[in-house]
């Protein structure tokens, strides 16, 4: 007898956003977050987790991470990272995900952390890092709006402490 | 997550510069950086890389066993990083450029040097570590890297093409002085010992200096400046010095990192390994400074008879045995005891019996010298150091451990005191198998006197055909002899003399006071 196995529906989980909304999602997809995994192997036939803290935007996009390393692994960002640009630190679909505006890659990080998606968690790490990686202090104060705090002498001492320079 | 650990992962990714930047933007910054791993793996990465170990990459990135230990891995990066600077004030042709240049090669060389399997090499049936055979031929063929070095080579080469400047630079007595602690790695700190020093070096050149000059040179000595010396031969073997140096303390910390004693000295042997290499790469490409320094050393301040020449090689050992043996010596000892004992209670893996043949190799390699390294197969054969101090613990250990024995059975006790000396055949040097040997029999003997004659003979003429007694292990064997003549042959006697030892020593550090003592002795004569 045939018997078709892609025919047989897959156990969807859903996900229920800060604002109440639900996304649906492959159960295989899920088990990427380590949390949503613990939920479903600590309660049998749990088919739908809160997520008070995540908003649906972030969802969406944790979803999209999900789906497309359902069945790969990541790969692994090599520290420290070479460059400024995401796309010659790793994959180009990463560097293409992770390209989003400077709040989003924060929120994304807070949902990984939450979720306990270590992978999803560097890359946005990485993004991060990215920022800071060949600039000044000038450059650095100025962005973050940070003021000098230190005092003069101990000026001198953190450049003798830190002698490099960027080239 | 709290924010000062996001803020300590993101910092991960960065690079040590890109580091130092974000410590001197604010305090919060500032206080995370410090704790941050990214010194360690930085120091890591900059001074041991990933080494290729027998055609196996050495993994460094796994975190999970490592201590948290008190090493300062920012200062050590630090250091390291600084030594560029006495590279810098050497006068190079090319100036600047090629010392950037050559300080890069040179870290380069530390950090992943070309590891030779066993098999690749000369006279492994001989000589058991690269190390003892590069003590053996010192005018060894080029290293195995031939196309990366070229830059370093030339620019060395066009540096001491013209060695008959380079004396004209000694122009004060200070520099000679120099020069004489430099050759002789002399740790000569305090002053006394640097105003006999003097003496020792104007006094064979027969200058007379009055006290005041005298304890002028001092002052300038301890005021000047090393930038301001003029003889490129000093500076050159201050900037070798000064990274190998660094590149060691970087190691040990390496090693210490590792919480338990076998890995610490698995980590040690791979290390030291890694070192040989790049020993044997550096001395290569350094070559014509060696012979520059000789050179120089001759004409300048020549005063000893027969004393080791100055190599790159020797440099660079003496530099790991003050800085990590020393420090690493007793664990070294207390690994090899304890796995001699587990042998002994029960079977060892081949992995744990391949450590222990490792670490006792380590130790004879910081044990001997150009001179004794001939010898090292030889019954008679006596290290001047650590070596004869595991050499009289293991012969104790072993007396107890077969006196123990007396009392098995004739089949039980067979096995175990076979098992046990060929363990101690594949271990040890001839030296210490001839001592353990002299004990087994002697132990036999006393068991045969418990037993039937017939037990008695399968026990004592067990596998060889001479019936062993004391007198036959006192006498040379042929091996021996031959061992000798070859040694002979190349101008080396068994029994140096006494300054010879001093003077040639790897594993201690030629006091200054022995060293004047000789210097005088020399000149009496």
């Amino acid at each position: 007898m045939f018997y078709n196995f892609n025919k047989i529906e897959e156990v969807k989980i859903r996900l229920r956003s800060a604002e109440g909304h639900i996304c649906e999602v492959e159960e295989s997809a899920a088990l990427m977050s380590s949390f949503i995994r613990s939920m479903i192997e600590g309660f049998n036939e749990v088919t739908e987790v809160s997520l008070p803290n995540i908003n649906s935007v972030v969802i969406e996009k944790v979803i999209e991470y999900m789906r497309h390393y359902k069945d790969k692994d990541p790969p692994i960002i090599k520290k420290p990272i070479i460059s400024s640009k995401m796309e010659e630190n790793t994959s180009a679909w990463d560097a293409g995900f992770i390209d989003a505006d400077w709040n989003m890659v924060v929120d994304l990080m807070t949902a990984a952390d939450y979720l306990m998606m270590i992978p999803l968690r560097d890359l946005c790490c990485a993004k991060m890092a990215c920022k800071f990686k060949g600039r000044s202090i000038d450059e650095l104060r100025a962005e973050y709006h940070i003021e000098n705090e230190f005092p003069s002498e101990m000026e001198e001492n953190l450049e003798f402490q830190h002698p490099w320079r960027l080239e | 997550m709290k924010s000062l650990n996001i803020l300590s992962e993101i910092f991960s990714y960065l690079s040590y510069i890109d580091l130092s930047m974000c410590a001197k933007v604010s305090k919060l910054f500032n206080r995370v950086s410090k704790a941050s791993s990214t010194w360690r793996r930085e120091a890591l990465r900059i001074a041991t890389g990933n080494l290729i170990f027998y055609g196996r990459p050495l993994d460094q990135s796994g975190s999970s066993h490592f201590s948290i230990g008190s090493t300062d891995w920012k200062q050590n990066l630090l250091d390291f990083l600084n030594s560029k600077q006495n590279w810098l004030c050497i006068d190079f042709p090319n100036k600047s450029k090629d010392a950037t240049n050559l300080f890069s090669e040179f870290i380069n060389i530390l950090k992943e040097p070309d590891i030779p399997f066993p098999v690749l090499r000369r006279d492994k049936k001989i000589y058991s570590t690269l190390f003892q055979e590069m003590l053996a031929y010192q005018e060894s063929g080029p290293s195995l890297r031939l196309s990366t070095n070229a830059l370093t080579e030339s620019v060395i080469f066009e540096l001491f093409k013209n060695h008959k400047n380079l004396e004209v630079e000694f122009a004060t007595q200070v520099e000679i002085s120099q020069l004489i602690i430099a050759k002789w790695n002399l740790r000569a700190k305090s002053e006394i010992v640097l105003r006999k020093m003097s003496i020792g070096a104007l006094s064979s050149k027969s200058t007379a200096v009055s006290i005041d000059q005298e304890s002028e040179l001092m002052n300038i000595y301890f005021t000047f400046p090393l930038k301001n010396a003029k003889p490129v031969v000093l500076k050159l073997h201050r900037a070798i010095k000064c990274t190998i140096s660094k590149y060691c303390q970087i190691a040990l910390a390496s090693i210490l990192d590792y919480c338990d004693l076998a890995e610490q000295c698995n980590q040690y042997i791979i290390k030291w390994n890694a070192f040989c290499a790049s020993m044997k790469e550096l001395n290569a490409m350094y070559m014509s400074f060696n012979e520059a320094f000789n050179k120089v050393f001759k004409k300048k301040a020549e005063i000893s008879p027969n004393g080791p020449q100055f190599s790159i090689m020797r440099l660079m050992a003496l530099q790991w045995r003050r800085k990590v043996f020393d420090k690493f010596k007793d664990r070294l000892v207390e690994e090899a005891l304890i796995l001699i004992e587990l042998s002994r209670e029960k079977d060892m893996s081949q992995e744990f019996t391949y450590l222990l043949v490792k670490i006792v190799q380590s130790i004879v390699d910081m044990s001997i010298n150009e001179l004794s390294v001939h010898f090292i197969n030889h019954s008679q054969f006596y290290s001047d150091g650590l070596y004869e101090l595991l050499h009289e613990k293991i012969i104790l250990e072993t007396s107890k451990y077969y006196q123990n024995l007396v009392n098995l059975k004739p089949v039980e006790f067979l096995q175990k005191t076979n098992k046990d000396f060929k363990l101690i055949q594949r271990v040890f040097l001839k030296s210490t198998q001839n001592e353990i040997e002299k004990i087994l029999t002697e132990t036999k003997l006393e068991f045969c006197k418990k037993v039937s004659p017939e037990e008695a003979e399968k026990i004592l003429y067990n596998e060889s055909e001479v019936y062993p007694s004391r007198d036959n292990l006192e006498k040379k064997t042929s091996e021996d002899c031959m061992i000798e003549k070859h040694a002979h042959k190349a101008g080396f006697p068994l029994d140096s003399s006494p300054e010879e030892r001093i003077l040639y020593s790897m594993a201690n550090d030629i006091s200054p006071l022995e060293f004047e003592g000789i210097i005088l002795n020399y000149e009496l004569n």
